[in-house]
């Protein structure tokens, strides 16, 4: 226990911290800001500046959006007063919301980067919505003034009609020029409130992310919310109940960096040896174990899985090493779930669930790039509730599972309200797109002039496979999406399976409505006809509901290949290549005779 | 010394070093790049060196490589002269817009005059090499290419398919689509065309790609289609000796300074276990109509592993892809078509990887 004193000092200290986040658009350039800000605050100088730090993960780069939350600490002199500034990192997708909201819970604040030549977002709307709920400060920050296009007062005005927050005096800066950042860091200071000083009470600490280091075990990111924490203290994570020895503690600048003690208001790290995954779940609180709070933090809003699907490790024997990198990945991303599954054509793999299509197109990558595995990937699906004759009600993750016809009562679909935000000459081709989807319209705003907010109410399974492409092809990419699971509904569904052969492929099969199902079976069929290479036989490719064939379709024989040329000092070569192009056959899978690339497992996936 | 000098000087110190190693020789070849760059005086000095050292006999096969364009009749004349009794000339088509198209500098009528050379120098074993599945080839002009070869009265005929590599011009323009390929139906009617048009004159396609009348297929090829020992002599010349295949430098100055070394001058390419062996003999000699002899070919085997492989036997006949007459597994036009792919299937079925 510290003395008090100590504490009383601590509670000034307390009053100079400023915790907050960046909500913006992709592309409205909050990483920018991030790197501006860092540069600003001299936690890096322009020169050891890699181009948008927080952005470390490589993935995230190339994709231009913030995929993981992460935190700095930046230390500001402010009238003569030392200032420290805790951004932390919030992704920006719909289907990272969850991510957001827990980023959100370790603030007081969070800026709002718009750009001055989009306007504000429906995206943004989103995650401006899940801060106010959290009560937040919300700052506004009309980004990009530089550009030639700029229109901040629009964008004020539009801040003010859309979200109904003041922002006239909004900072207006370029992230890019550096333009308006003192101003900027003059304002968090002034109107982003400092944490509630809880220095007295007992220890709660808020892990709002973690990661795994495989000397250290977890190194869980921690908003202290009461009281302080220290090496060699005994820490309790309040939902599991296990007990750690605190290793280390310290902050974000923007490395690791280690400091003796962390207090109320503090964001920063603890490691303890936690050696278990499960033991440092993102949402828990950790409290002191002699001391224990009485009630934990309220924990996120539990992010649910809304897409499903099967991955496989290429390589067979690979499949404990692929549980164990989905178990490193589910550290820092609770929404992330999986069971193990087996397939005939596949294997020994695991459902995965994920929050939405990026998400998971994302944890793919991820699983490739980060730990190097060569995946095969089965078509996205969703929970249906199948309802049994005998009264069972089965949620169905993966279609293989469906029992026969017969045994089903009748099945049901989750329904997603979807509310896309348009620019009017865009709001016919949309109803379109919804109308395909099988959407039922609920209803058409308009917010402001020029810009209309179109709710529906969608399957989920629509929205999953290319509605997002087919958005944004149809309105140059103007339209936004934001989407919430809202309940489920009765429908005439039919599994869908596909035959390689005469062989049913498990991997393959989906469910879809009855009336899409005549299409869905041809043009996968198509597809497939595309995928699977030819062999050395016809292959006939069939797409079936029950025993009925509704599509066909014919990989022809392989005729002939190139004739060459094969004297003495050609044969080496020729082996070599045939090694080659046999590693690529070996990669396949095989599906009774036939060999089908992993490609094809997702032709399901990417329709026209 | 001039570096020409110091290249054939080279060229028959590394004769030499094979000097006691080996039976009888009973083929030489000089190809691979340009060997008619060589004037006859170097040429005779090669060849002495082979027949002084290498226990080769006055029947020996001496064949040389040539392009259409770089020859005339005096140095046909001249060749035969010292002992060459076999050409080959690198026609590829008798179409001067193809020609072009592929980058060669030579026109068919300098083709046509190249056979008619080399005939009137007296060499009577000629042979043309043909290319099919050129850009922008039609069917007809592959099958006329066949038809122009009969006509000139050559005695042996090697027809390839282009092969696109990556990497290379041609590799970049076909990832491009660039190229304008006949497609698969184009080829195989060419190959069914040009395989009549042969047979009815005489010719038996011997191998995969290779035709000829009877007495003249080429012993220096057969004896790499039957997994037989070689020399390579010269920079980048590939052997067999014993259960590895070599290669000697590829750089001229390395491959001189090597050979004058003596101590070491190829790198093993390839180092052949009884696996790799067996199934060089399968992937060379179903190359020829003659095919394989199957239990010469398993000998080396284990019990086990030799099942597996008449297990391939089994299936390729029943395909279609070969015939099992006299203990011999023989191709089929079919099984030829798609060797690669069965060679593939197999090798994909097995666990151990070829050693290369």
């Amino acid at each position: 226990m510290h003395s008090d004193s100590g504490v009383v000092l601590m509670a000034e200290e307390t009053k100079k911290i400023r915790n907050f986040s960046i909500i913006a658009h992709i592309d409205h350039g909050k990483s920018t800001l991030a790197d501006r800000l860092l540069e600003k605050t001299g936690v890096l100088s322009s020169r050891e500046m890699s181009e948008q730090v927080l952005d470390s993960m490589e993935l995230e780069r190339e994709r231009g959006i913030t995929i993981k939350s992460k935190a700095v600490k930046m230390p500001y002199e402010y009238n003569g007063e030392e200032y420290i500034l805790n951004l932390i990192d919030t992704p920006g997708h719909v289907d990272f919301n969850y991510e957001v909201s827990r980023a959100l819970a370790a603030c007081e604040g969070a800026l709002l980067v718009v750009d001055a030549t989009q306007g504000v977002e429906a995206q943004t709307l989103a995650n401006v919505y899940l801060a106010l709920e959290d009560d937040l400060e919300i700052l506004p920050v009309i980004n990009k003034i530089d550009l030639a296009s700029a229109r901040p007062e629009e964008t004020i005005r539009e801040i003010e009609d859309i979200i109904g927050i003041p922002a006239s005096d909004a900072p207006l800066v370029s992230a890019k020029t550096g333009v308006g950042i003192e101003e900027l860091i003059a304002a968090i200071i002034e109107r982003i409130p400092p944490p509630q000083d809880g220095s007295d009470k007992p220890l709660r600490a808020l892990i709002f992310d973690s990661f795994y280091d495989n000397y250290r075990g977890a190194i869980c990111h921690v908003r202290i919310v009461d009281g302080s924490v220290r090496k060699g203290q005994q820490i309790r994570m309040m939902a599991t109940g296990a007990v750690f020895e605190v290793t280390e503690v310290g902050v974000f600048s923007p490395d690791l960096h280690q400091t003796d003690v962390l207090y109320s208001g503090e964001v920063g790290y603890i490691t303890a040896a936690i050696k278990t995954v499960r033991d440092a779940r993102v949402g828990d609180t950790i409290t002191d174990n002699e001391m224990p709070a009485s009630q934990a933090l309220p924990g996120y809003k539990r992010a649910t899985p809304m897409v499903f699907c099967g991955i496989y490790p290429a390589d067979g024997s690979q499949y404990s090493d692929l549980r164990d990198a989905l178990e490193k990945l589910q550290l820092n991303d609770a929404s992330l779930f999986f069971e193990p599954e087996t397939s005939a054509a596949l294997g020994y793999g695991f459902r995965c669930g994920f929050l939405g299509l990026l998400h998971m197109e994302i944890m793919q990558e991820r699983l490739e790039r980060e730990f190097d595995f060569d995946l095969v990937t089965t078509a996205p699906s969703v929970i249906y509730h199948v309802y049994k004759t005998d009264g069972e009600m089965i949620e169905l993750a993966n279609p293989a599972n469906l029992p026969p016809v017969q045994e089903i009562e009748h099945m049901e679909e989750p329904m997603v309200k979807a509310e896309i935000m348009t620019p009017n000459d865009y709001v016919g081709s949309i109803m379109e797109i919804c109308q395909q989807k099988r959407g039922i319209y609920v209803s058409l705003d308009y917010p402001e002039i020029n810009r209309a907010v179109l709710t529906y109410r969608l399957p989920l399974n629509e929205i999953i496979y290319d509605f997002f492409d087919a958005l944004k092809s149809r309105t140059k990419g103007y339209a936004s999406l934001s989407y919430e699971l809202d309940g489920y509904e009765e429908s005439d569904l039919v599994k869908l399976d596909f035959l390689l052969n005469g062989e049913m492929c498990d991997a393959l099969s989906i469910i879809v409505h009855k009336d899409r199902a005549y299409q869905r079976g041809r043009s996968v069929a198509e597809k497939l006809k595309d995928a699977i290479p030819r062999q050395l036989f016809e292959i006939p490719i069939q797409a079936a509901i029950g025993g009925k064939v509704i599509a066909r379709e014919t990989v022809k024989a392989l005729r002939k290949d190139v004739l060459a040329k094969c004297y003495g000092g050609d044969i080496t070569r020729k082996k070599k290549l045939l090694e080659k192009q046999k590693e690529g056959k070996k990669r396949m899978r095989q599906v009774g005779s036939v060999e089908v690339p992993s490609e094809a497992f997702m032709a399901v996936l990417k329709l026209d | 010394m001039h570096y020409r000098a110091s290249l054939l000087c080279a060229m028959k110190k590394n004769v030499l070093l094979w000097k006691d190693n080996r039976d009888a020789v009973d083929s030489v070849y000089f190809g691979g790049g340009t060997p008619s760059l060589l004037d006859s005086e170097e040429l005779k000095d090669l060849i002495d060196s082979a027949r002084a050292s290498l226990n080769c006999g006055s029947d020996c096969e001496i064949t040389i490589e040539a392009n259409p364009g770089t020859v005339n009749r005096e140095y046909f004349s001249a060749i035969k002269d010292i002992g060459v009794n076999r050409v080959s000339i690198g026609v590829q088509s008798f179409d001067d817009m193809t020609l072009k198209a592929i980058g060669r500098i030579h026109t068919s009528r300098q083709a046509i005059a190249a056979v008619e050379d080399a005939f009137s120098a007296g060499i009577d074993n000629v042979s043309i090499d043909l290319m099919a599945g050129l850009p922008g080839q039609t069917t007809d002009e592959m099958i006329r290419n066949a038809s122009t070869a009969v006509s000139l009265g050559v005695e042996h005929v090697s027809c390839y398919d282009l092969t696109i590599a990556e990497g290379t011009v041609f590799g970049k323009r076909f990832e491009k689509n660039e190229l304008n390929l006949p497609d698969e139906n184009a080829l195989i009617e060419a190959r069914t065309a040009i395989d009549a048009i042969l047979e009815n004159a005489g010719f038996e396609r011997y191998e995969i790609s290779n035709y000829a009348k009877e007495g003249y297929r080429c012993r220096h090829n057969l004896h790499y289609w039957h997994n037989e020992p070689y020399i390579g002599i010269g920079p980048a010349a590939v052997g067999r000796f014993k259960d590895f295949r070599y290669q000697n430098a590829a750089s001229i100055d390395k491959y001189i300074d090597e050979i004058s070394d003596r101590k070491k001058w190829h790198e093993i390419a390839e180092q052949m276990d009884d696996y790799d062996d067996a199934f060089d003999s399968l992937m060379l000699g179903t190359r020829l109509s003659e095919g394989i002899d199957c239990e010469n070919v398993l000998r080396g085997l284990e019990p086990e592993e030799r099942e597996r492989w008449r297990g391939l036997f089994a299936k390729l006949t029943e395909n279609g892809f070969a015939v099992l007459s006299g203990g011999r597994l023989m191709p089929t036009k079919d099984g030829w078509n798609v060797q690669n792919n069965w060679l593939m299937d197999f090798l994909k079925n097995h666990d151990k990887g070829l050693t290369i």
